[in-house]
């Protein structure tokens, strides 16, 4: 009995200490000034273009702040513009250039950054997604 | 897949009248005084939330403050009822996903995907983000002990498993962008009890609450959301406790008092003789020789009106004796002792005294007032050479009304 009485105790205390130190602790994660990202035109010769749009976990916190760019490494060779909560964009390359290009998204309203899971391969004239059917890109934050 | 809560709450409510009144038949309870098996409790301990959002989070992480207070009655031994008060917070999850009510798109009938509260919470990568859901459910409901089923002693058992159910309603605050809300919840409870002392019971308890989707301002489609908590507490009876309360037994008589009520109440009495010659034989009016005695008495705790615990089988006989005897009347002689107290605040005592076993013998024995005749005496005499003795009703039979 006096066993008994020892462990239920110890779970009530064990369940009130539980229960009142309870208070809500937030992960945190990496915020991100607002980036400046420019292409140096006069280096590419070639185009491709991409309408891609937000996956819809991320869309609600979408606003007319937020950027998107194409990269070839760390090299910018396209900004988005934001039309109807799709971002446009028309990313630069040179003539049978064979590089990977990957995406970044920054959020303004959480001040996340993103980048996509995915490339795509760099090929003139390429027409990735459109205003009916967008590219939907897969996002991971970057830390 | 939806529950049929309202069904499942009716077969348990009618199970729980079956179950209890057939263990009536076995009890030797007889009534249900007001005033008697009371109790309040408090208890705080944990709760989570199971929506189908907040169950994406780690189980750490849904673990928030439960609190509880409640109050009832025992009607039986086995069957209560129970008023309870139980909330504070719920940690919840959502996604970008949903609707909610706090935006309404055409007269609240059709609602909008934007939650006011992510203009107070963390959004993760993910688009989700967590919430507390500050609120207060009170519900009323029956409980069922378990030993008292199984006992059926009619006394409080040291330890018993009081399963319970019943319907409530449930206020979540307004807080942090989670719109105000009230709904209607069905709670189902099982609590394991363990008794201190005549008064005090320490208790753990499991208990469910089950609630419309909507209640924290999300739609989500489940149809009904619930939480689990797990609380310990502690339980304060008040009034008088048990019902073990019948007078007597088949097997058991009640004492029958004087024996003079057996004697034939003519005063006269016709015999015949061997001549068959019927004689009247003149036969003096019998004088009321009754002599008062004491019927029992009933101790107190020193500067207490109400008397010390486990003399209900005083109770018993007095009560069982005056019901036998419609036509006697008893005397409350209520003393203190002498060694404490003045003179004054004694005599005051004991009229409480007095007033407080008669007020017990008519209101839980249902005996007639008009029996009983208070005598405060305070510490002008004492009865008894100890002193503790003298704090005492002493209960005497005086006579017929």
């Amino acid at each position: 009995m006096k066993y008994v009485k020892i462990t239920t105790l110890i779970i009530l205390l064990a369940t009130f200490i539980s229960g009142l130190s309870s208070c809500r602790k937030d992960d945190e994660y990496k915020h991100y000034d607002v980036p400046e990202w420019n292409v140096a035109l006069g280096n590419y010769q070639v185009n491709m273009t991409a309408v891609v749009e937000l996956p819809s976990y991320i869309e609600p916190y979408m606003t007319d702040k937020d950027q998107m760019a194409a990269f070839v490494n760390d090299s910018c060779r396209g900004v988005a513009d934001i039309v109807d909560r799709q971002f446009f964009m028309v990313i630069k390359g040179n003539p049978d250039e064979q590089s990977k290009v990957t995406f970044r998204y920054y959020n303004a309203r959480n001040r996340y950054l993103y980048e996509a899971r995915e490339y795509v391969g760099f090929e003139t004239d390429l027409i990735l997604g459109n205003t009916d059917n967008p590219e939907v890109l897969p996002l991971k934050i970057k830390n | 897949m939806k529950i049929p809560l309202t069904s499942l709450f009716s077969s348990l409510i009618i199970s729980i009248i079956s179950l209890t009144a057939s263990a009536q038949n076995d009890t030797v309870l007889s009534k249900c005084p007001l005033r008697g098996n009371w109790y309040v409790g408090a208890a705080g301990g944990t709760q989570v939330l199971f929506s189908a959002d907040a169950d994406k989070l780690d189980f750490g992480n849904r673990l928030s403050t439960d609190l509880s207070l409640s109050a009832g009655k025992w009607f039986t031994p086995a069957l209560g009822m129970r008023f309870n008060i139980q909330g504070f917070k719920l940690k919840g999850l959502s996604t970008a996903e949903g609707l909610y009510i706090a935006d309404p798109l055409d007269g609240n009938i059709l609602y909008g995907n934007e939650d006011p509260v992510r203009n107070y919470a963390t959004i993760n990568p993910d688009g989700s983000y967590r919430h507390d859901v500050y609120y207060i459910n009170a519900g009323l409901g029956l409980q069922l002990s378990i030993m008292s089923l199984i006992n059926a002693t009619g006394e409080r058992p040291p330890w018993d498993i009081i399963p319970g159910a019943g319907m409530g309603y449930m206020h979540v605050f307004d807080h942090e962008g989670t719109p105000p809300a009230s709904v209607m919840t069905t709670n189902f409870s099982i609590t394991g009890k363990y008794r201190i002392n005549e008064r005090l019971d320490v208790n753990a308890a499991l208990h469910a609450s089950f609630f419309p989707d909507q209640f924290d301002g999300r739609i989500m489609g489940r149809g009904y959301e619930n939480n689990l908590g797990l609380t310990a507490g502690i339980t304060f009876h008040l009034g008088r406790q048990g019902f073990n309360h019948k007078l007597w037994t088949d097997n058991v008589m009640p004492m029958s008092g004087n024996t003079a009520l057996m004697l034939p109440k003519t005063d006269t009495i016709v015999v015949s003789d061997t001549v068959y010659i019927e004689k009247e034989i003149p036969v003096p009016a019998r004088q009321d020789s009754f002599k008062a005695f004491t019927l029992g008495s009933v101790v107190f705790n020193i500067n207490s009106l109400s008397p010390k615990d486990g003399q209900d089988l005083t109770f018993l006989n007095i009560a069982g004796y005056l019901q036998q005897n419609p036509g006697k009347k008893v005397s409350l002689d209520a003393y203190t002792d002498r060694q404490t107290g003045s003179e004054k605040f004694n005599h005051s005592l004991s009229k409480g005294r007095a007033a407080y076993v008669k007020s017990i013998l008519t209101g839980d024995y249902g005996i007639d007032s008009s029996q009983i005749v208070e005598n405060p005496l305070g510490s002008d005499s004492q009865p008894y050479q100890r002193k503790e003795f003298n704090r005492v009703v002493v209960v005497r039979v005086v006579g017929r009304q």
